[in-house]
C-alpha cells in the first residue's frame, strides 16, 4: 500500500499530462466500485418492505421478497394528480442457480406483469382488470448468478402476482431463500465477469465501450497534448456506459391478442376509453340491457387522446370488423391537447404495446416534428446510459426518506410507516385535480407540456390534434364514431359548471364532429350524477346504475 | 440554445474540437460565428438586434476617443440606444399597461392595443454588458476595442451570452486578445464545472421547481405549505441561476478564457448586504459601479441621500429582473433591508465587542439563518406576480393552516431539503477548504484527487436523480 501511495503521489507532482494518469486510475476505482454499489442498493433484493402493497410469492407459503415498493405519489416522475391507484412495482433480485437444468417459473397476475431473466423477457401477462391469468414458461439455466427482473403494472383495484419455479432434479416447488439471494462474492473475478455480463445485458457494444474506456485511461501514459484531455473526458462522458443495467426491450404488441378477441366476439358496440369509461360502462350489463347485444370495452387506463387515437388505430381497426357503433369516452378539451401523458414511462410502455412499430403521426404530433438527427442521437444516448432507467426507483427512495423526516417531526406521535402512508394519502388528496382547488390557467392533467395557443380554442387547435385523423380513419372504414364527454365531479355545493371558455369549446367541437358525420353527447349537467355518484376523482361510485343511465341517456344512439 | 439541452450537447463538443486546432485569429472569428450560431439558433432575428448593439457601442466607443470633445454626446447615444433597445422590448407593454390603467382611473377611456413583443434572449445581459465598456471608454478606464470581430466576440461570446456573467471588458477583452491555453487541470477543473452545473439544474433547481409549482399552483395553500413553495422556488432560483454561471464559466474555461464568479454561496451570507456581495454578483458590482457610485453613494452628507441612493439602486435592480410591480416591490424590499442594516450595524457594533468570545458562533449561525428567512420573504415577491395575492400570501397566519397542510408542508420541506443537501454541502466544504488551504502545500493534488472522483458521481446523480421535467433557466426571461 506504502508503495503505491509513493507511486500516486509521484505520479501527481508530474506536470500537466501525468496528473492525467492518477486521474484516470480514480475513474477506473470508481468504475469498479461502483456495480456494488448499484447491486447493493438498486439492483439487489430488499428484504420486508412493510408497505401495504406487494409482494412476489414464491410459492406456497407465501414467501415475501422486496418489491421495491409501489407508486402512488411521485413528484415529478408521475403527475401529482394521478389516480393513487394507478401504481406499478418493480422487483430485482440476484439468484445463485445450484445446478444447470431446465426450470419452470409460473406467473399468475390479475394485471399485467412481466418476468425477465438476464434481461431476456421470459414470460408476459396483459390484463387489465381480467380474471386472474397464470402462465408457465421452462427456461435453461446455467449454474450460477441470474438476475431477474419482475414488474407488475397495477392499473387499479386489487392486485398482485405470484411467480412460482419447479427446481430439477427434485421437481417440486422450493422457496427462495435469503441464501439464493446474495451479492456476489467481490472477490472472485468470476463474480465480475459475471457481473459484467449480466449488466451489459450481453450487447458487444458494451465490450466496445469497455475496450475504449480503457484505452481512454491508458493514453494519459503516453500522451501529454490536448488529445489526452479530450479523450480522458470523452473517456468521464462514456463512463456510465460500465453500468448498463438489464433492460427489457420494447414491450410486445398486443395487438394480435385484441383483434383476435374483437373477431370471436364480434361486438355490436366498441368503446374506447381510460378509467372514465372503466367507472361507468359495464359491457355485460349493458348488453344486456340492450337484449343481448354484445359490447367491448378497449381500455387504457391513464390514456388520453393520442392513446385512444392508437387504440382505434392499432386494435381496433386491425380486427376488421364492422360495429354498428364505436363510442369514445373523454373529459373537458382533452382532444386538443394532444401530448398529454405521452411521456412518463407508463404511458411510454402503453404506447409500445399498443403499436406494432412507432406510429408516424404519434411522432409528428407528439415531438412536434419527425424525428430528426437530434431525436436519433438521444436515442442513442439513452442506449449508451441505460442506467437512466433506474431513475425512478432512486427517485423514489428521496421521496421515501421526505416521507419519514416529515413523519417523524416533532408533535407527530404516530408510527414511522403509519405516518409515512398518512402523508402520502394526504399529499395526494391535496394535488389531486379533484381537489379542485388549482388556479386558473392550470390544468394538472395538461401538465406543463401544453403551452402556446389558448387550450380552449377548439379550431386553433384542432388540427394539430389527433381528433382529424381519428374521424379520417373512421370515414375511409365507414365507422360511425359516437363521442361521449363524461361529467366531471361536482364542486361540494353539488354544481357543474363549464366556463365561457369551455362552453365555446364544446359547441365548435360540436359543429366539426358534425361536419365530419360524427355525434357529441355530453354529460355534463345531467341531474342523475350528483356528487354522491361519485368515487374518487371523475371515477363513478357504481358502475351499473351508470350503465342503465347510459342505455337511458344515449338509447338512440344504440340501436 | 440552453446548456442542458441535446442541442448543446452536439454543438459544444463539435466548437471545441475544431477551435484548439484553429489559429489565435481564426479562434476568434470561428467563435464568433459559433456564438450569433447559438444565439440564432432560437431566433434568427436575435443576430440582428445583438448586432445592432455591437455596432453602436463599436462605434460610439471610437469616435469617443477620437473626438474627446464630443465624447460625451457619443456616449448619450450609445446609452440612449441601448436602453431604448432594452426599453422597447422589455418594458414598453409594462409602462403602457400601466398607463393606461391610470388614464383609465382618472375617468379618460382608453383601450390597451394589443403588443406582440418577443422578449430576445440574453437581452438585459448584453445590453450592460455594452453599456459598462462604453461607459469606461467614456471615463478613460480602458481603451477602445478596434478590432471589430474582438469586439464583438466581447458582446456576443456564447457561454455568458443568455445570462451572464456581465464581464468588464478590463476582464475578458484581454483574454480575447491574447492566445489561449489551457491545462489537463483547467480542463479537468471545466469539466467539472460543466458537470456540477449540470446537476445543479437537471437535479436540484429542476426537482425542486416541481415543488414549487405545484404549491403555487394552488388556491388556498395555508400557512406553513405556502412557505415550503417559497423555500423550494428559493433553493430553485438559486441553483437554476447558479447552473447556468457554472456552466458558462466551464464551458469558458474549456475554450481557454476564465469568467468572473457570480455567486459566493449565498444563503451563507450574513446580512442583507452581504448576500448581494454574493448574489449575482456581477449585476451587483454593475450597478455600484454605473448607478450607486455616479448617484454619490455613500459619500455624500445627507443620509437621506444615501438611503436614496440604496433604494434607486435596488428599485432598479428589482425593475432589470422584470417588467412587473413584484419586481420592483422585491427590489425595494431589497433596498430597506439593506437600509436597516446598516442603521442595525451602527446600532449593535458597539455591543457586539462586548460579546464573550463562546457567543460569537451561535451568533453568526443565528445571523445567517436571520438572513436566509429575509432573503425567502423576498423570494416570494420574486415568485409570485399577482399583486393580489401577495396580499392574501402576507395575510395568512400559522394557526389557521390544517393540520393536514402542516403535514404536507413538513414533508415537501423535508425532500426540498434534501434536494437542496448538495449546494448546502458544497457551502460548508467551500469555507472549511478555504480555511485550511493557506496551511496545505499540496493543495493542487488533492484536486486532482478530488475532481475526477466527484465528476464521477455528479454524473451518476444526474443520470438516476434528474427531474424527468426540466424547465427552461429562470434567468433566460430577464
Amino acid at each position: 500500500m506504502g508503495q503505491i501511495s509513493n507511486l500516486l503521489t509521484k505520479c501527481s507532482t508530474w506536470k500537466t499530462g501525468r496528473g492525467c494518469l492518477l486521474f484516470s486510475v480514480l475513474l477506473l476505482f470508481f468504475c469498479l466500485l461502483s456495480p456494488e454499489l448499484i447491486l447493493r442498493h438498486i439492483i439487489s433484493p430488499r428484504a420486508d418492505f412493510s408497505r401495504n402493497g406487494w409482494w412476489m410469492h414464491f410459492y406456497e407459503p407465501s414467501h415475501s421478497v422486496g418489491v421495491e415498493g409501489y407508486e402512488s405519489f411521485l413528484l415529478g416522475g408521475e403527475p401529482l394528480a394521478l389516480n393513487p391507484d394507478f401504481k406499478k412495482a418493480r422487483g430485482y433480485l440476484l439468484w445463485d442457480v445450484p445446478v444447470d437444468g431446465n426450470y419452470c417459473f409460473k406467473l399468475v397476475a390479475k394485471e399485467d406483469a412481466v418476468l425477465a431473466i438476464d434481461g431476456k423477457q421470459l414470460a408476459c401477462l396483459i390484463g387489465n382488470h381480467l380474471p386472474i391469468q397464470r402462465i408457465d414458461k421452462w427456461v435453461s439455466l446455467t449454474k450460477g448468478q441470474h438476475l431477474f427482473q419482475i414488474r407488475l403494472h397495477n392499473n387499479s383495484g386489487n392486485g398482485g402476482f405470484s411467480v412460482g419455479m419447479m427446481i430439477p432434479p427434485m421437481m417440486h416447488n422450493r422457496l427462495l431463500t435469503g441464501a439464493d439471494i446474495a451479492v456476489p462474492v467481490l472477490g472472485s473475478l468470476d463474480t465480475w465477469w459475471r457481473i459484467l455480463e449480466i449488466l451489459h445485458d450481453g450487447r458487444a457494444i458494451s465490450l466496445f465501450f469497455t475496450t475504449f474506456f480503457s484505452l481512454c485511461l491508458l493514453l494519459p501514459l503516453t500522451l501529454e497534448n490536448r488529445t489526452t484531455s479530450v479523450l480522458i473526458s470523452l473517456g468521464i462522458a462514456l463512463m456510465p456506459a460500465l453500468f448498463l443495467p438489464v433492460t427489457i426491450k420494447r414491450e410486445p404488441y398486443i395487438g394480435e391478442m385484441v383483434h383476435q378477441e374483437l373477431q370471436e366476439r364480434k361486438p355490436d358496440f366498441v368503446f374506447i376509453g381510460n378509467s372514465m369509461l372503466w367507472s361507468r360502462i359495464d359491457d355485460a350489463y349493458l348488453g344486456q340491457l340492450l337484449g343481448g347485444k354484445k359490447v367491448y370495452s378497449i381500455v387504457n387506463f391513464g390514456g388520453l387522446s393520442a392513446i385512444h387515437y392508437l387504440s382505434f388505430k392499432y386494435l381496433f381497426l386491425p380486427a376488421d370488423i364492422n360495429p354498428k357503433k364505436v363510442f369514445i369516452f373523454f373529459r373537458r378539451n382533452q382532444f386538443v391537447l394532444p401530448r398529454a401523458r405521452t411521456t412518463d414511462s407508463l404511458v411510454k410502455k402503453t404506447i409500445e404495446r399498443l403499436t406494432p412499430a412507432p406510429d408516424p403521426l404519434f411522432e409528428q404530433i407528439v415531438h412536434g416534428h419527425s424525428r430528426s438527427v437530434t431525436d436519433i442521437v438521444y436515442d442513442k444516448l439513452l442506449f449508451l446510459f441505460p442506467i437512466a432507467m433506474a431513475q425512478d426507483e432512486v427517485r423514489r427512495k428521496v421521496s421515501d426518506l421526505a416521507l419519514i423526516l416529515a413523519s417523524t417531526w416533532p408533535q407527530n406521535n404516530k408510527s414511522i410507516n403509519e405516518g409515512r402512508d398518512t402523508i402520502l394519502t394526504q399529499v395526494n388528496n391535496r394535488f389531486s385535480y379533484a381537489s379542485g382547488s388549482f388556479r386558473s390557467g392550470v390544468d394538472s392533467e395538461s401538465s406543463q407540456q401544453e403551452t402556446g395557443k389558448n387550450p380552449y380554442d377548439f379550431y386553433g387547435r384542432v388540427e394539430d390534434s389527433f381528433l382529424p385523423e381519428i374521424l379520417k380513419l373512421a370515414k375511409e372504414k365507414n365507422i360511425a364514431l359516437v363521442f361521449i364527454r363524461v361529467q366531471e365531479r361536482p364542486t361540494e355545493s353539488g354544481v357543474v359548471q363549464d366556463s365561457p371558455e369551455l362552453q365555446q369549446y364544446m359547441h365548435d367541437m360540436r359543429q366539426y364532429l358534425a361536419d365530419h358525420n360524427a355525434a357529441l353527447y355530453d354529460f355534463t349537467g345531467d341531474p342523475e350524477l350528483p356528487l354522491s355518484a361519485y368515487h374518487d376523482g371523475d371515477h363513478i361510485k357504481d358502475q351499473r346504475r351508470y350503465t342503465e343511465l347510459f342505455y337511458r341517456r344515449v338509447g338512440d344512439l344504440l340501436q | 440554445m440552453s446548456f442542458n439541452s441535446i442541442d448543446f450537447l452536439l454543438f459544444f463538443p463539435f466548437v471545441l474540437l475544431v477551435y484548439w486546432f484553429l489559429p489565435r485569429r481564426t479562434q476568434n472569428l470561428f467563435l464568433l460565428g459559433a456564438s450569433y450560431f447559438f444565439l440564432c439558433y432560437i431566433h434568427l432575428w436575435f443576430g440582428a438586434l445583438i448586432f445592432l448593439v455591437t455596432a453602436v457601442n463599436y462605434g460610439c466607443s471610437i469616435a469617443i476617443t477620437r473626438w474627446p470633445e464630443k465624447k460625451k454626446s457619443f456616449l448619450v447615444l450609445a446609452l440612449l440606444i441601448c436602453l431604448g433597445v432594452l426599453a422597447y422590448f422589455k418594458y414598453a407593454s409594462f409602462f403602457l399597461e400601466n398607463i393606461i390603467a391610470l388614464l383609465n382611473n382618472f375617468g379618460i377611456p382608453f383601450s390597451q392595443p394589443v403588443l406582440a413583443i418577443m422578449l430576445p434572449v440574453g437581452i438585459s445581459f448584453y445590453t450592460f454588458q455594452a453599456i459598462a465598456y462604453t461607459i469606461d471608454v467614456y471615463r478613460g478606464d480602458t481603451q477602445p476595442c478596434y478590432d471589430m470581430i474582438d469586439f464583438a466576440l466581447f458582446i456576443s461570446f456564447f457561454p455568458q451570452l443568455v445570462a451572464g456573467p456581465i464581464e468588464r471588458s478590463r476582464v475578458l477583452m484581454p483574454q480575447i486578445r491574447s492566445s489561449r491555453h489551457v491545462s489537463p487541470e483547467q480542463f479537468q477543473q471545466g469539466l467539472l464545472l460543466l458537470i456540477w452545473g449540470l446537476f445543479k439544474k437537471l437535479v436540484i433547481a429542476d426537482n425542486t421547481g416541481l415543488i414549487a409549482f405545484k404549491v403555487f399552483s394552488l388556491t388556498d395553500p395555508s400557512f406553513f405549505l405556502l412557505w415550503s413553495g417559497v423555500f423550494a422556488f428559493g433553493i430553485q432560483i438559486l441553483a437554476d441561476f447558479w447552473s447556468y454561471t457554472d456552466m458558462a464559466r466551464g464551458s469558458a474555461l474549456l475554450l481557454g478564457f476564465k469568467l468572473s464568479r457570480n455567486f459566493d454561496h449565498p444563503y451563507f451570507a450574513r446580512s442583507p448586504a452581504d448576500f448581494w456581495r454574493r448574489w449575482h454578483m456581477t449585476l451587483s458590482y454593475w450597478l455600484r459601479d454605473y448607478i450607486y457610485i455616479p448617484l454619490g453613494g455613500s459619500h455624500v452628507d445627507s443620509s437621506f441621500r444615501r438611503g436614496a441612493n440604496i433604494m434607486i439602486t435596488f428599485l432598479l435592480s428589482g425593475l432589470w429582473h422584470g417588467a412587473s410591480w413584484n419586481f420592483i416591490l422585491w427590489g425595494a424590499y431589497h433596498g430597506v433591508l439593506v437600509l436597516l442594516n446598516r442603521v442595525g450595524e451602527k446600532l449593535f457594533s458597539p455591543i457586539r465587542i462586548l460579546l464573550p468570545n463562546q457567543l460569537h458562533f451561535p451568533l453568526l449561525m443565528f445571523k445567517i439563518l436571520g438572513t436566509f428567512i429575509l432573503i425567502n420573504i423576498g423570494w416570494l415577491l420574486f415568485r409570485e406576480t399577482e399583486i393580489q395575492s401577495l396580499w392574501h400570501y402576507f395575510q395568512l397566519t400559522p394557526w389557521s393552516a390544517t393540520a393536514q397542510d402542516n403535514q404536507i408542508a413538513r414533508y415537501l420541506f423535508s425532500l426540498t431539503f434534501l434536494y437542496s443537501l448538495p449546494v448546502f454541502l458544497h457551502g460548508l466544504l467551500y469555507f472549511w477548504d478555504k480555511n485550511r488551504r493557506g496551511s496545505r502545500n499540496n493543495y493542487a493534488k488533492d484536486l486532482l484527487l478530488l475532481r475526477p472522483i466527484l465528476a464521477a458521481c455528479l454524473l451518476l446523480g444526474v443520470l438516476i436523480l434528474r427531474s424527468p421535467e426540466s424547465a427552461t433557466f429562470i434567468y433566460f426571461q430577464f
